[in-house]
């Protein structure tokens, strides 16, 4: 902190403070690599038609002509794809940066919950109509084959508590139930679908008629199975661990800066290196009772200034009530940056930014990254001006950049942000990429009311929070 | 984005179908009953066991065929048939193959019984190694060898 002249050893953040110290902050990660994205839908859909095609290379016309062969054909088919689909879904999730920076983590999780439906459907298909043309070939019933299945086929015992693993994660998956469960509870019962998948393996390339004598396609299936491991591993486990070793994050302060909301301060080594672009998020684990286990999403509310970091946070869940109490001290584990709310995004020659309450953190640290030639109008709501969260620090950058700053001030019903307040509010917005963040019902709205005003929906920008 | 990656996806599919599918257009012919090598292979075999070819020389025997029991081996039965000459296996094969009718156990027996029919040639015997991955259909036809070299007195 160059300009700062506080001396060292009062809390680096005291004056304003919530402010991070003046000094070069470390804004712009890398850009989107909409290639790379492509060369993935490609691929992915290859790998699909592949499979299914593979599935059936051992069938002949001939041989489908039979119930039984029919039956047999549609079950390796269905075991195939489904297979096929699952890893696809576990690519999806496996944060690979690459992806993550072009499409989003809002993009991917959609694209795995809309594929979400297909695998068990397919699976559930390949056991009923194997274990129903199986039967009819040996001339036995459905439990009987099952039976023999288990005692008499290698790995069948594993791929029958395998298929049981798949069952029961889908069914807490489904949204009426996942309504229900604690986030916890749902992301642990998650995990059986890695069990799921890698206790079907072995039954698959010993049983498969298409891997049985065919070493060669054996070789390429493990390798897919071995690569789409390694990727999770590395991703997932390996890199956030790396991390975290390096920048080795410990909680600084915490200060109430709006009635509820919470500005979090952290110190760590070497945060130049943290690539991340204003608007981003990471997934914090806070090293403290109650916040151990689990990691949750947060934008930070600044471009890190090393070796400063700050979030912002209202205390609604258990978890946000929880932070509010974090000792200075606490160590902090990352997990990030992720999310496309970025400058990479504009391309307008203006840009909108529009946040409701809490929602101002990715914004007030995208307003501190965007080019310099961007004309700026920002629009910041809640119920009271006491709720307004690090509204001056917003109004100071905006008014460094010469932009329009306007805050809406009371109760929704009465002070809503439509179409004719927008309209006379941000005059230039047909002309700007707007960026929103606040809850999933205003998020909605201010949408619905740049599309009326002829904003093109690929340039309205999204980010909602939920608890 | 979305919308601009779904034909991608499609119709990388599409090409990946056709593409495999064509690739893979014949698939091998799956014959329920496999006879053994055809003579040359057991020339060769002779050939290259000196014991075994001055045998025949020195006692010329007459052709003998036998067909083992009939074994049930978990997923159906079979039944081995061998041809000596002599002391010498000339000849096996496996007329009667009942594998359950589905696809594993063909494309087991498919693969399996063609080795074992090799190895147990190879051995001039019925001690041969079960082929992994089809311990059921080894020990199945290694049981029908057997009984069909035991009644010929082999």
């Amino acid at each position: 902190m160059p300009t700062s002249t506080k001396p060292a050893k009062r809390p680096p953040l005291a004056g304003r403070a919530t402010a991070l110290p003046a000094g070069p902050r470390r804004g712009s990660g890398p850009a989107p690599m909409p290639r790379v994205a492509d060369w993935f839908a490609w691929l992915g859909g290859l790998g699909l038609g592949a499979s299914a095609a593979f599935a059936l290379s051992q069938d002949s016309l001939h041989s489908v002509t039979s119930m039984a062969g029919f039956l047999d054909a549609l079950g390796r088919l269905s075991g195939m794809v489904g297979t096929y689909l699952l890893l696809a879904m576990l690519l999806l999730m496996a944060r690979i940066p690459w992806l993550e920076r072009t499409i989003g983590q809002d993009r991917l999780t959609r694209w795995h919950r809309r594929i979400g439906t297909w695998p068990v459907v397919l699976i559930t298909l390949h056991v009923v109509t194997l274990l129903f043309g199986y039967a009819a070939a040996a001339k036995t019933n459905v439990v009987n084959q099952a039976v023999t299945f288990i005692q008499h086929y290698p790995d069948m015992l594993m791929a029958f508590v395998g298929f049981g693993l798949l069952l029961l994660a889908t069914a807490f998956s489904i949204p009426q139930i996942r309504r229900r469960l604690r986030y916890e509870t749902w992301w642990t019962i998650h995990l059986a679908f890695y069990f799921a998948v890698a206790l079907s393996f072995a039954h698959q390339v010993r049983t498969g008629v298409i891997f049985l004598g065919h070493p060669m396609n054996v070789a390429v299936w493990t390798r897919i199975f071995a690569a789409v491991a390694s990727v999770l591993v590395l991703s997932r486990i390996v890199r956030p661990i790396m991390a975290n070793l390096r920048f080795r994050l410990r909680v600084t302060s915490v200060e109430e800066v709006s009635p509820g909301v919470f500005a979090i301060v952290m110190r760590g080594r070497h945060l130049e290196r943290l690539n991340v672009s204003g608007g981003q998020y990471f997934q914090w684990r806070f090293l403290a009772p109650g916040l151990l286990v689990h990691s949750h999403p947060y934008s930070l509310s600044a471009l890190p200034s090393p070796p400063y970091l700050r979030m912002t946070v209202k205390s609604l869940g258990d978890q946000s009530s929880a932070l509010a109490h974090l000792r200075p001290g606490t160590r902090v584990f990352i997990e990030g940056p992720y999310g496309v709310f970025t400058r990479h995004q504009i391309t307008a020659p203006s840009v909108t930014l529009i946040g409701a309450g809490v929602g101002v953190t990715p914004l007030r640290a995208l307003l501190e990254d965007l080019p310099d030639d961007i004309a700026v109008t920002v629009l910041l709501r809640a119920s009271t001006i006491e709720d307004l969260v690090h509204a001056d620090e917003v109004r100071a950058l905006v008014e460094q950049r010469q932009g329009t700053f306007h805050t809406i001030l009371g109760p929704r019903q009465r002070a809503p942000l439509d179409r004719t307040t927008l309209n006379k509010l941000a005059p230039r917005v047909r002309d700007s990429d707007v960026y929103v963040c606040g809850p999933a019902g205003f998020t909605d709205d201010v949408a619905k009311a740049a599309a009326s005003l002829g904003v093109p929906t690929t340039r309205i920008h999204l980010e909602e929070f939920s608890f | 984005m979305t919308t601009r990656r779904t034909p991608m996806v499609v119709l990388g599919t599409l090409v990946g179908l056709v593409a495999i599918g064509s690739f893979r257009a014949s698939p091998a012919a799956l014959s329920m009953t496999t006879t053994a090598p055809a003579p040359t292979s057991v020339t060769a075999t002779s050939r290259t066991t000196p014991t075994s070819t001055n045998h025949s020389t020195t006692t010329p025997s007459a052709v003998r065929s036998q067909t083992g029991s009939t074994v049930n081996y978990n997923y159906g039965t079979l039944a081995v048939s061998v041809t000596v000459q002599g002391k010498t296996i000339t000849n096996i094969s496996v007329p009667s193959l009942n594998d359950g009718g589905n696809s594993y156990s063909q494309s087991l027996d498919s693969m399996s019984i063609p080795i074992l029919t090799k190895e147990a040639m190879a051995a001039q015997s019925a001690s041969i190694q079960s082929v992994s991955g089809a311990s059921y259909t080894s020990a199945g036809f290694i049981q029908s060898l057997q009984s069909a070299l035991t009644a010929l007195g082999i």
